[in-house]
Order: C-alpha cells, then structure tokens, then sequence
C-alpha cells in the first residue's frame, strides 16, 4: 500500500512539474523577439528606393496622360462618348484624387531616401531624392496649386495636419535644392543602386536634374520678377556648370518590356486601344507636317465603300463633339497598340519622364525670346528631330523641314506647335504648358463646359477636407477657392 | 486527518482569491507570476499526497456492505453510464460503467447519493449486501435544465447559466446536411448571422454573433472542437480585391474562395453545438472570444453490450440555381448603331450592311425580330458568309450550369469496454458543384477515445483528419477570369456552344476563341483551364488527461495541436486579357497552431445549501502561419503549368507570422441551493503582438443566475422561470508586426519601398465590456418555453489601421480607439401546441435584433469619417462616423429638391451628379427571425425551416454592369420610345424646378443613372424570405427493425433553400464581397448563383 500510494505521489509530483514548466515557459521574455517581422526589413539603403519610385510614376503618369492630357488637348478621346467627359471640360471633384495618392506616395520614397543617404553617408542619393522630389513635387503644384510640402510626410514626428505652402514658396524651395543637387553631383562618389532609369550613371541623374531645373524656372516665365528668360540664357551658356539632356539616350525615358515585374501601363492591351478616337487636332496637325509619327501612334481610319472596308489615311474625331456618333461616316484611327503595349510582350516600350526634345525647345524658347532667331531654329530643329527619333522606329525622314508647315517660321506658336507633339504621353506638360502659353490653339465647341474653357487645376483630394480641414481652407481661399478653373499662381 | 482534509480545502479559495489579486497587482511588475503562482499551489500537493492513506487507514476499521447494480433512465429506461456515486461527503465512490453497471463498497448506513448532470440525484441507505440494485435516475424538473458544454470544456447544467447559450443537438446539423455544417445553423440560432461569398462549393463563411463589435473587421466568432479551437483563418489567394477587372500591378488575378476551413468538420460527428454568445460565457476563452464561441462536442464511443455499435449514414443531394437574375432577351447586342436608313442594324465585322457592331457587350442592339444578319459563324472562326436568322439563345448563360450533386457516406464504430472506450469513423463526400468542371472531394477520418487507465486517471485523445481535393474551384468577383463577369457581359444574341471549341483551330493555347469583346475570356477554357485547384491537408488531435484525487479536486491536462496545409495552384492560360503570356502560381500555406492547457478544480460543499466550485488553469498558446507563394508571372511554353517553364525567374514572396499567447485563467462557481448561481471568471493574457509595456492585460466577469422558481412560489402555469444577469470584459491583443517601422516588399529585384501603414510602438490591448440581462420561462408545463436575451456591449481601444490624410507621409496607422456599441435583444420560443403519444408537433420561432452604434471614433483619427472597407473601385465604402453604425455604407447617390425629387441636368437629362459621397443606407438587418414547425406522426416526422431577414441594403455590381449593358428586363423601358426621361425635375435659373422633359438615348441613360459609382441606384433591399428547410423522416417501426436485426433505420427526404422572395436583382441577398481573406459585407461583387438542394438521407444503425 505505502509503496503504491509512494507511486501515486511521484505521479502527482510529475504532473505538477509539467504544469510548473509550462508556467514557468510562460515568461514572456522572447515575446518582442517573436514579433519582429521576419518578413521584411527594417532598414533600407537609399539606391533600393529608386526603381519602385521611377516605375511607378513613370507608369502612373503614362496612363494619366493617355486618360486625361490625351482629352483636354485633344489628342484622342474615349469612343463612344455620349456625353460629358474630360474632352468636353468635365473636370469631375475627384480628378486628382489619383495624382494626389500617387505623388504623395512616390515622396514618401524620396523621404526615406533622402534619410538613408545619410545613414549610409551616400550624398549622391541626396541628390537623387532632390531631383525626384522636385519632378514629382513639380507635377502636384502645377496641378493643385498651393499643396502641403514643407510639414508634409511628417507623421512620424508628429505632425498630421500640415500646413499649404504657396506654389511661389515651393518653386524658390525646390529651384533652390536643384541647385545644391547640382553642385552634389559633381562630387566623385559612385551610386551604386538598382537603378531602373539611368542604371548608376551619376553624369545622367545630374542632367536630367539640370534639364528639370529649366523646366522648373521656364514654368515661372509669366512671374517677370522671376527673370525665367535670363536665368535660362545664363544655364545654356554654361554647359559645363549646367549639363543638361543632349541626345535621346541621356532623357529620362524608362523603358519598360512587359515582363513582371516591368508590366506594361495598362492591365490589359484592350485598355489602350479599345474605345479611343484620336482626336482630329492632333492628327490633322500630324498630317499638316506629313509626320513619321503617325504610323508610330495610330491606325489608319476607315471607312465602308461598296460593302468594303476602306483605308481612308490617319483621321481623328473631333474632341468636343456633340455625341451622336452618326456624324462621323467613318471608322477613326485609333492608339497603336504596339506603341505602348506590344502584342509582341517583352518588346521595350518607353515611358517618358522628361524628354530630351523637352530640353531643345526650352533652348529654343529662351533663344526666340531673347531675340536669338538662329539658335532658336538650331534647338527647333534639334527638338523636333529627337520628338521624332526618341520613339521606337522613329526615322527622321531627311525633307522634314522641307514643308511649309514643319520649316521654321520664327513664332512662337510653331515652338510651342512642335512641343506639344515632343510632350505626347508626357504626364501632363502639354496641359501645363497650355495653361503657360495658351498654345497651341485649341478648336472649342458648344458642347464644352465652362463656355470652352479649359479647366487649370484639379480640386483637392476629398481627403484633405475631412483629415485637415483647417489648413485646407486657408488654402482654397488663398488660392481664390478650390475649383477646377482657379488658375494657379505662376499661371496668373 | 479527516478534519485536516477538511479544512485545507476550505482555505484554498481564499488563496485563490488572493493570488488573484496579487495576479492584478503584478502583472506590470513581472511577467513570471505565473510560476510563483504555481509554486502556491505546490503545497496542496502534499495534501493530495497524504489524503488517500488516511483515506484507507479508516476504512480498514468500520463495517462495510459491497452494492451491485445499475441505474436507468426514468423516463425510457435506458442504462445509464458515466453516473457518478458519491457518499455524504461528497467523497466519489464510483462511476457507472458503459453499461450502467456498479459495484461500490461502502460503510453501513451510509446515504449514496447517485449524480448525473441534468438529473435529480438519487440518495440510498443501505445497510446489507446487495447484487440488484436498479436506481433510477429522473431528469430535473425542467427541460431547459440540460447539461450544456460550457468554456474549457465544462460541463454545466443550463439552470446555472448566468448568460445567453444555445445548444444545437448534432441531429440538427446533420439531418439535412450541404457542404458546410454551419449553413444548418441558420435560422435556428438568435442573434447569430452567416455571412457567405456565394463564391463556390467551399464557401467560406463569416459566424457572427450579436453584431460587428469592431471597427477592424475581425468580428468572427470563435470555433472550439473538443477544447481545443479551430484554424478558421482564410489565407489569400493573393487578390484583396473582388473588384479588379483589368487592373494593373503584379497580379491581376481574381480571388479564389479555398475555404477558411470552417467547412472541414464532419456533421456527421458532432454530437453537440453550444453557442456561447455573451462575453460572460466566453471570457475564459479570451482574445479570441470576444465574439462568442461556438463549443463543439464530437461523438465519443460508449460501452456495449455485445459487439460493436455501427452507424452507416449515406446522403445524396442534388443542386441547382436557386434563382436568375432577369435576363431580357428582345434586343440582341449593339449599341444603337444604326444604319443609313436610321434603323438599328447587327453586323459581326463589317459588312454590306455596315460598320461592325459585334464588339460590343451591350445589348442596345436591334429587336428579335425575324430579321437577318451577318453573325458570326463558329465553322468559319468569323463573319458567317451570308446572313443568318437574329434569334435570341435563352440558354446562352444558364446553359453553362449543370445540376452538381453531393454524395456523403459515412461509417462510424463505436464500441468499448470497463475501461476503453472508442469511436471512430470515415466519411467520404464527393461534390459536382453546378459550375462544370468544379467540385470538391473529402475524407475526414476521425478518432475518439477515452481510457480509464486507473480510478482516478483517464484519458482522452483525439485526432481528426482531413483530406480536401480539388481540381478545381472557381474564381470570384468581378474579373474577366470569373464566370460571374463572362454572365455579366455575354449577350443574348450568342450561342453559348460558339465557345465550346476554347481554342482557334490549329492555335491551340495560343488563340482563345472570344469572337466578341476581347474583354471576356471563354468561359469554357476558364472552367477547364484556368483552373484553382486545392489540396488541403486538416490535423487536428488533442490529448487529456483527467486526474480526480478525490471527489473534490482534479487536474486536467490537455494539448492539442490544430493544423493545417493547403497546397494550392493557379493556371492563366496564354492570350488572356490579363496575362498575356499565361501564369502560374504556386500557393502553399502552413497553419499551425497549439494549446496546452491545464485546469486544476477544487468543488465542495462550503456551507449546508452553498456549494462551490473552483478552478484555476493557464493556457499557452502558439500560433504559426506561413505562406509561401511560388509565382511564374508569364510562361514559356504555352499551357505548361510549372515553375521551370517561367518567362523570367519564378518568383517567391513568402510571408512568416508566428504569435504566442500565455494566460493564466480561474474561475469561482458558487450554487446555492440550486436557486441562486453565481460565476466569477478572471483571467489574463500576456500577448506578443503588442509591445512589451502593454502586453499584459487581466479581464473579469460576473455572472449570476435566479432559479425565479425554485425561490418563489409562482403560480401554477409557470412551470420554471429564470433570471439571469451577467457582466463581462474582453481583452484583446492585434495582429503580429504592427509596433515597429518596416519597408515594403517590392517586386523589383533590389528594391524597397517606404511603408505606406504608421507603426504604432504603443499599442494597447483592445477591451469589450458587456451587460447580459435573460430570461427563461417555461409555462404550461413546459409546452411553451420562452429564452429572451437583452445584452448591452461596448467596445473601446480597440486597434485598428485607419487611413491618415497622405500628405502625412503614410496613407494608414495602426492606432488605438473608437468606442462601438452594440445592445440587442434575442427571443426563441419553442412550443408544443400538441403533444400524444402518435403525435407532437413542436413550433420554434427564433427572433433577434441588434443595434451597432459608433459612439466614439478614436481620438488619434482626425477625420469625422473612417473608411472600414471598400470595394468596386472606391464605388462602395463602408464608412464609420460617429453615431452611425460598422454596415453604414457610403457612396455617390442622386440629387434631390426638397420635395425629395431628383433634380436632372436641364442641358443632357442625366441626373445630375452630387458633390460628395452620402450615406445610401446600412448592410446589416434590422432583425432576423426563424419559424420551425416539427410534426412528428407516429414514424414519420416532417419539419420546416423558415427563416430571413428584414432590413438592410447590398450594394450589387451584377446589377449596374448588366443594366449598363442593356441585359436585364428593367431596360427594356424606353427602347421603342427613343429613350428615357428621368423621372424628376430640373432646375430653373431662378431656382425653381420644373418636370425633365429631356428624353436621353437607352444606352446613355441606363449607363448613367446606374452607373457603377451610383450606389443608391444600384442598391438593394436585402429583406428575404427563404424556405431555408424541409424534411421528411421515415422512421422503421421497431417491429420491422427487429426482424433486419439493426438497432435502427431512418429514410429523409430533404430540401434546402428551396425558395426565396426577395428584391434582389442578382442570385441572393444573402452574400458578401470576398476581398482576399475578408469579407466585406452588403456588397454583391460578381456574384455566382446559390443554390437549391435536394437529397436523400439513409441512416442505419446496425
């Protein structure tokens, strides 16, 4: 009995010490081990952030340029269009909701690498997230108007309803940084990241952050005090201080082949060419200069002759229309698909950043402005050419300039013609540029809102109103309210 | 001796009581209280150790008497097992075998005292030697006072309750089985609401008990098989969206429903199901109760006579659609393309007869209407060489279905001996779900033992196996990789066989045969090639033991481990819209998750009439999950499916999360005189999800219970009342990862990204407090009884990610807040308007109602409005603000005049569009009800479920895009008149309105005022009325069973949501969107149809 009941007791005692060992494992002194991540990483070198960010505004704005700046100006719109519609200046409230996310997304890259360029002690990559910060930075501004920038991308300290800086603080912040880029640049360091635009070459990164600063300063042309016109002139006497953009190779244009994860813009091809006329501006501006371009954009219209479907030459829709179809006997051109979206997927297509033609006509402006005609028709020619060459298969044919039309004639208006056809999928610069310029001149029709004229900005994201309500009104009265047809400062 | 073994125990509560406070006070101070709190209890070890030798030393010197007998059922007669024999001093004398037989040895003269829950013990004297003795055991005076399994295991009688809980008998769940044993518990439940995907045969389900209680979407309830909780996560199938036709980014896929494995039990196996909806019932479960737990018991085996028991069960059931949406068939495909003498004309490319008008997915086409057209002509893959006559094909979308049958056969043994006892079975369910080339296959094999290895030390295993297959399951949402978008966009003028063929001739898995907008892929080649297939593997066993030192303290010990691992692939054919050159992907994903517990239970009689009852356990609990995603984005070759075959490198995104609980848990029961109960539960968690300054969190209850009757005299209809009145809080810990900064996983080699969400180093655990207040009456002698339930809970801390303002720097942060509340009420009255011997017939009507209000929202969120969760491309959002409720759905609506017209544009007639986005109106009903009527006549036994829903909207994308498309017979209005006019009025420039008389095109019109972004237009009243279920049993009469020799056989017929009345416009209201691995509900997203089901059930019981 006592030598069972000695069993039983050792039994018992075994149980306890299991449930003991089970207490006592219940420290929790691994816990905050266990709940690192081992997923993903808590540190980042600053070359890691620039691929995601190029391709995903590189993307972004080449979709948003084909669904928007395509419409307003004219260079093709959706088929069917009933009624309303961007081309008609139906600038919807939530229009720049995508362009909102999408920069402010992108910033938050430049923050963190801006941040590990010193951790890590890379300057160079402080100059990268300068020109990447005043590219994307350039596009909200010239969008919105005066947006959050000097408190923004700050919650971490705190800071979650940050102030509106004037679009006139902005420019002289971000002019001012790509100065300093400029002068970080030209230090010896290597860059040693994966880099999906320039792939490490510094001496490129340099010239497109000179070529933006152009873009940035000539944006400001109406702002006399700014002396955009002189600042110019002095930037391209000085190639060695300010190299900027010489030929197609340096631009920033991403190429893009379609494999995952380099995918296309669109998710489907369908996307693309389906359900778009080109619009008959662009195109009849195109058939004027006989260009090369419009094999390399679109499909030859057609219609149906003796029960037979028949070529009829490039032939757009006129943008604006009143909506019913039967107007047009015909069957538009419509987007390549091969342009953007090969069927061939793995074929490169490019994406454009800023062009090196963007560049040539910036030159030729300040030229024509500051009465140098010959120069101006050096860098007219030159822009033109490389609008032309930049695209795949783009062949200059040698008797471009030999037509009326394409020979230049020393306006303005033929400059600010070409550029518009140079800006083609460049986010929205052709916009910009016509609200800088009021060129080229757009055809109006009766079915256009706000009495044909263009809408200038978008309205803030709805989000801005419930998250920063105060802030955001200081704002929209600053800026004379926050509608589509405010113009922005520099456009004042 | 005797009065030391006495009054040790009496201490022990007070100890507990205090350590329980000591517990409150450390828990900042040391994470290892635990142990010290264990090292306490060492000394009542030695207690134990030396009470069994006073024990005998006594027993050795008075006279005893040895009794032999059983005990039976007073009311049937049946030998009774497991009955326990207890002395006066509670002392456990022993325990009934399989068979109902005893033998015990006790002093002379000692009253035994025979006790099994749910029965009025028996007390005896005996004084001489006995060998026959036949006790019988009366079932308590009421009905209600069955023995329900409560948190951990514990077995309670009802009348203790102090809180709400409904017990589902294992009959309920199988009698009328569909692929998920929980679709049975609709109706049958108050307060209870399934939410499911209409996504395909493993649909996976959302359980949710009294109302969302959180702002995160983690409301489920919580699933506990035989102690030990079940995996009920859904993983991903990679797609968040159910709305993603042809976005862009890596993976432009559908997502795929593998099932969240609450679908993987048998039904045939569940011998009960209480669910424990209060907090109060379920605080000892904690974190993951907090919405209720469902705590099921499967069968275990029992003693036998002679042999073994068998039970062969097969069922056969037949599905099909339950209901279409309305197709129209008048007008074929177009888009009011006209020819030069201004008539609506058809041409599949151009022709003679004009400009082609086959691409579109309208229908704003030409009538029906004997007429000819050049049409397509599958011999040729094109335009047919002459004109062929314009006829609609009614079959062109409900063709593409099939009557899908389930077979579910099953085999159970059961059988043991004094000391072992076992049931194991196997079933095998084979499914043709109604979507060809769909289906499933399960094996769920399954083991339960109990052994009593000595007098005081049983054991119990478990172990459940499941195996689920498929080739194929379908995709969901709206995607042009779904059959919901191919019924979506095909038109009515098209031969659904056109597509059979899948592959251009001699372009096999190159060319698919779309011939019509390049948008849809061929449904047959997603059927059939672009397939989601699943092998899912299920474990899940637990082992227990059970340690009874004496009759007042036990040990229990039990660890089970519960895992699971789906290995899952995805095929995208070549020349695709969203995959040009084809992708496959490789899934796998590994649950895994383990329980040890251990409870350690002291009961006695304190004072005469007080009895109490303590326990004191901890439980550690670990959880792993990893994920592993293999990823061929484009293939080489065309229609080989594995990873070597990638166009670039396959790719891995692997994703590892592991979390671990510890809790220390005890609860008090005290009982006086079986009139008044009261619990009181505490327990706390230590969680590493949180950080480490708040990981610890302690949570209370109360609850009491009032047998009305027992204490007063009540009048002589009332045959039972009870009150009961309970108070509990729930802590709750997050997700793993969310206290410090990391980057984003970029799908560029080399390449990272900023985090988009904002850590939060200072998490808190979230809490819910709760208020129960219930009622059980029974009148008439229990021919009616009543269960009323009114319940008041509020929800504070709790952890969500909100969205910030962007130009913060992140688009969400993981924050601490919001304050929700949600108070209802739940009534089920059962009755028994007649009750004879032939016949009986039962009525159950089950009601319930909840209110979600958003008190607060947090502190920390600087808007007035958070966005819970979105769907349709921003279209649908569900949007919480303060004073609004977690199903408030937001969106854009129509603009109306004070007199409530909508207000059209003057210039176009469209309705004119509103500057912001509105509240159009709530997902969650008003109430829900059930009404079951159960006629038994002598062997025959039919019953009939009704149940549905009253109140509430679904958002319906089928809806919009098919009436954009001109598809569905509402849009057949204003074709012949040239258009429509809007129903409303303008405004004038003075302010006024006048009627719209602008008459706007068909095709613009229906496009507009339904478009996507239009919720109020597109959505619907969920309110519906099912036949939820009908059966007819056959019972053999004993007399006929005799002669066959089996125990017993029963043949039903049975039918399952056989009819609905409701104003939905697509296949059923009661749906959700499937975004990834939630679901978002009052959002219909390309929907599949539901179904009907018939069977046949045959159950024999050898």
């Amino acid at each position: 009995m006592a030598k069972k009941e000695i069993k039983m007791k050792k039994k018992i005692i075994a149980i306890f010490t299991l449930v003991s060992l089970m207490a006592a494992s219940s420290c929790t002194k691994n816990f905050e081990e266990l709940n690192v991540d081992p997923n993903r990483i808590d540190k980042v070198t600053p070359g890691s952030l620039i691929t995601p960010t190029i391709y995903g505004m590189s993307t972004y704005f080449t979709v948003r340029s084909y669904d928007f700046t395509w419409q307003l100006m004219q260079v093709g719109i959706p088929n069917p269009s009933v009624a309303l519609g961007i081309h008609r200046y139906d600038v919807q409230e939530g229009a720049g909701n995508g362009t909102w996310n999408n920069c402010y997304k992108y910033l938050r890259n430049v923050r963190e690498m801006e941040a590990a360029s010193v951790t890590y002690n890379q300057p160079a990559y402080k100059a990268v997230a300068i020109t990447l910060r005043a590219y994307i930075t350039g596009i909200l501004t010239d969008s919105f108007g005066d947006i959050p920038f000097s408190e923004a991308l700050q919650a971490e300290d705190k800071i979650t309803q940050p102030k509106f800086d004037t679009q006139e603080e902005i420019y002289t912040s971000l002019i001012k940084q790509l100065e300093e880029a400029n002068t970080i640049y030209s230090g010896t360091e290597v860059m040693s990241g994966n880099d999906l635009l320039y792939n490490n070459v510094k001496a490129n990164w340099r010239k497109f952050n000179n070529s933006l600063l152009m873009r940035m300063i000539l944006r400001l042309s109406k702002k006399a005090e700014f002396k955009s016109y002189e600042k110019l002139a002095a930037i391209i006497a000085d190639p060695v201080k300010y190299p900027v953009f010489t030929n197609n190779t340096e631009a920033a244009i991403v190429k893009v082949n379609g494999v995952a994860p380099y995918d296309y813009a669109w998710g489907r091809r369908q996307d693309y060419v389906n359900f778009t006329a080109m619009g008959s501006f662009f195109v009849d501006m195109l058939n004027d200069l006989e260009d090369p371009r419009r094999a390399l954009f679109m499909t030859k219209a057609s219609r149906i002759v003796n029960d037979k479907s028949e070529s009829i030459g490039y032939k757009g829709f006129t943008a604006g229309h009143s909506g019913d179809i039967t107007q047009f006997d015909f069957n538009p051109s419509t987007p390549n698909g091969d342009l953007m979206y090969p069927s061939a997927v793995g074929t490169f297509i490019n994406e454009i950043i800023m062009s090196y033609a963007e560049v040539e006509f910036i030159k030729a402006e300040v030229a024509l402005k500051t009465g140098d005609l010959a120069a101006a028709k050096i860098a007219y020619e030159k822009g033109v050419t490389a609008a032309v060459t930049q695209w795949p298969n783009g062949v200059m044919p040698a008797n471009y300039f030999v037509n009326q039309k394409a020979a230049f004639n020393g306006t303005f208006e033929q400059i600010m013609n070409q550029k518009y056809l140079a800006l083609f999928f460049c986010d929205y610069q052709q916009w910009f540029e016509y609200r800088r310029t009021g060129f080229p001149v757009l055809p109006k029709t009766e079915f256009m809102l706000h009495n044909g004229d263009m809408p200038t900005r978008f309205m803030y994201h709805n989000d801005v109103r419930r998250f920063n309500p105060a802030n955001y009104k200081i704002a929209a009265d600053r800026i004379g309210g926050d509608n589509v047809m405010t113009k922005v400062w520099w456009e004042k | 001796m005797l009065q030391k073994k006495k009054r040790k125990p009496n201490n022990k509560p007070s100890m507990m009581n205090k350590t329980f406070t000591n517990q409150m006070r450390l828990r900042k101070v040391s994470k290892c209280v635990l142990f010290a709190f264990f090292v306490t209890f060492m000394n009542p070890l030695q207690m134990f150790a030396a009470a069994p030798i006073a024990v005998s030393g006594k027993m050795s010197q008075q006279e005893t008497v040895t009794i032999k007998g059983t005990v039976k059922d007073a009311a049937n007669g049946q030998l009774m097992p497991g009955v326990t024999i207890t002395d006066n001093q509670k002392k456990v004398l022993g325990v009934t075998n399989g068979e109902g037989a005893f033998t015990i040895t006790v002093n002379k003269g000692t009253e035994v005292s025979f006790n099994m829950l749910g029965y009025v013990a028996a007390k005896m004297i005996f004084s001489e030697n006995q060998s026959n003795v036949e006790v019988k055991l009366a079932s308590s005076s009421s009905e209600l006072n069955e023995v329900v399994v409560t948190a951990l295991g514990i077995k309670r009688e009802a009348n203790s309750l102090g809180f709400g809980a409904t017990k589902i008998g294992g009959k309920e769940i199988s009698d009328a089985p569909s692929n998920n044993w929980s679709d049975a518990l609709k109706g049958k439940v108050p307060g209870l609401t399934l939410t499911q995907t209409g996504s395909g045969p493993i649909n996976s389900t959302r359980i949710n008990l009294r109302g969302d209680r959180s702002l995160s979407g983690n409301n489920e309830a919580l699933i506990v098989v035989d102690g030990v909780p079940l995996i009920t996560r859904a993983a991903s199938s990679g797609v968040n969206d159910a709305y993603g036709a042809g976005s862009s980014g890596a993976d432009k896929d559908i997502p795929v429903d593998f099932g969240n494995g609450i679908s993987d039990i048998n039904p045939d196996d569940i011998e009960s199901i209480t669910v424990l909806k209060g907090a109060a019932a379920a605080a000892l479960y904690g974190s993951r109760a907090q919405n209720g737990a469902f705590i099921i018991t499967t069968k275990s085996g029992s003693k036998r006579d002679k042999g073994i028991g068998v039970t062969v069960n097969s069922n056969s059931s037949f599905n099909d659609v339950l209901r279409w949406p309305d197709y129209q068939y008048e007008y074929g495909q177009g888009n009011l393309n006209k020819n030069k003498a201004g008539e609506l004309y058809y041409s599949y490319s151009a022709s003679a007869d004009g400009p082609n008008t086959g691409s579109t997915s309208s229908a704003w086409g030409p009538k029906f209407d004997g007429q000819s057209y050049f049409q397509y002509d599958p011999n040729v893959e094109g335009q047919g060489a002459t004109r062929t006559p314009w006829v609609p094909y009614k079959d062109n979308i409900k063709g593409f279905w099939r009557t899908g049958y389930t077979l579910q056969n099953s085999v159970a043994l059961d059988g043991g001996t004094d000391v072992f006892t076992a049931r194991a079975s196997i079933t095998h369910t084979k499914n043709e779900w109604i979507m060809p080339n769909t289906g499933f296959e399960r094996i769920v094999g399954s083991l339960n033992t109990s052994l009593q290895l000595s007098k005081k030390l049983k054991l119990n295993g478990k172990f459940n196996y499941t195996n689920k297959t498929s080739d194929n399951l379908p995709g969901t949402g709206y995607n042009g990789q779904s059959i919901a978008y191919f019924m979506i966009f095909q038109n009515p003028n098209v031969d659904l066989n056109w597509y059979a063929p899948r592959w251009k001739k001699g372009q096999e898995q190159l060319k698919q045969i779309h011939p019509y907008s390049s948008f849809i892929e061929n449904p047959f080649l997603i059927a059939n090639e672009m397939t989601n297939s699943l092998n899912s593997t299920n474990l899940d066993g637990n082992l227990q033991g059970v340690y009874t030192f004496n009759d007042r303290w036990e040990l229990m010990f039990r660890s089970g481990i519960n895992m699971r691992v789906d290995a899952r692939e995805q095929r995208r054919t070549f020349d695709t819209a969203n995959f040009p050159l084809g992708y496959y992907k490789q899934q796998d994903v590994n649950f895994m998750e383990s329980n040890t517990d251990a409870l350690l239970s002291y009961n006695n009689e304190i004072l005469p009439k007080l009895e109490f009852r303590a326990s004191i356990g901890g439980n550690l609990m670990s959880r792993d999950e990893k994920q592993i995603n293999s990823i061929a984005r484009g293939l080489l070759l065309p229609g080989v499916y594995k990873l070597s075959n990638a166009l670039t490198s396959a790719v891995a995104e692997n994703g590892i999360y592991k979390r671990k609980t510890h809790s220390v848990f005890g609860l008090m029961n005290f009982s006086w005189d079986k009139k008044i109960y009261l619990d009181i539960t505490g327990r706390n968690d230590w969680s590493s999800t949180l950080p480490e300054n708040n990981n610890s969190y302690f949570y209370p209850s109360v609850s009491s219970s009032y047998i009305l009757s027992e204490i007063f005299k009540l009048p002589e209809v009332i045959s039972f009342a009870k009150l009961r009145l309970s108070w509990a809080q729930i802590g709750s810990d997050t997700e793993p990862y969310r206290t410090i900064k990391y980057y984003g996983v970029s799908a560029f080699p080399g390449s990272s990204e900023a985090p988009s969400t904002l850590q939060n180093a200072d998490l808190k655990p979230e809490m819910s407090r709760s208020w129960e207040t219930g009622a059980n009456i029974s009148l008439f002698k229990n021919r009616i009884n009543a269960d009323v339930n009114l319940y008041l809970t509020n929800t504070t801390n709790q952890v969500l990610s909100v969205p910030l303002d962007i130009t913060t720097g992140f688009s969400s942060a993981f924050i601490n807040g919001g304050k929700i509340r949600n108070k209802g009420i739940e009534v089920m009255l059962t009755g028994k308007p007649v009750a004879t011997t032939d016949f009986t017939w039962t009525s159950t009507v089950t009601w319930a109602k909840n209110k979600n209000t958003i008190l607060e929202l947090s502190k920390d969120v600087l808007a007035s409005q958070q966005v819970i969760a979105q769907s349709g491309a921003g279209a649908a959002s569900i949007i919480a603000t303060v004073g609004g409720s977690t199903g408030d759905l937001w969106g854009y609506g129509l603009v109306r005049n004070d007199k409530g017209q909508v207000i059209f544009d003057k210039a176009t007639g469209l309705a004119t569009r509103p500057s912001d986005i509105q509240k159009i109106g709530n997902a969650y009903a008003d109430w829900r009800g059930g009404f079951q009527n159960e006629f038994r006549y002598k062997d025959f036994t039919l019953s009939v479920l009704i149940d549905g829903q009253y109140g509430g909207i679904v958002y319906s994308q089928t809806h919009h895009k098919m009436t954009e498309q001109g598809k569905l017979k509402h849009t057949l209005v204003g074709r012949e008149e040239g258009g429509v006019i809007g129903d409303g009025v303008v405004q004038n420039a003075d302010g006024t309105f006048s009627p719209n008389t602008t008459r706007v095109p068909v095709n613009t019109w229906y496009a507009d005022y339904y478009r996507r972004a239009n919720l109020e237009t597109n959505s619907f009243d969920a309110s519906f009325l099912k036949l939820r279920e009908a059966r007819i049993e056959y019972r053999l009469p004993k007399s006929v069973i005799n002669r066959l020799k089996v125990s017993g056989v029963t043949v039903a017929l049975y039918g399952r949501d056989l009819a609905m009345i409701s104003k939905f416009p697509a296949f059923d209201p009661e749906t959700a969107a499937l975004n990834g691995s939630t679901i978002m509900p009052g959002v219909e997203m390309g929907q599949l149809p539901s179904t009907r089901t018939f069977g046949l059930n045959l159950r024999l019981q050898l």
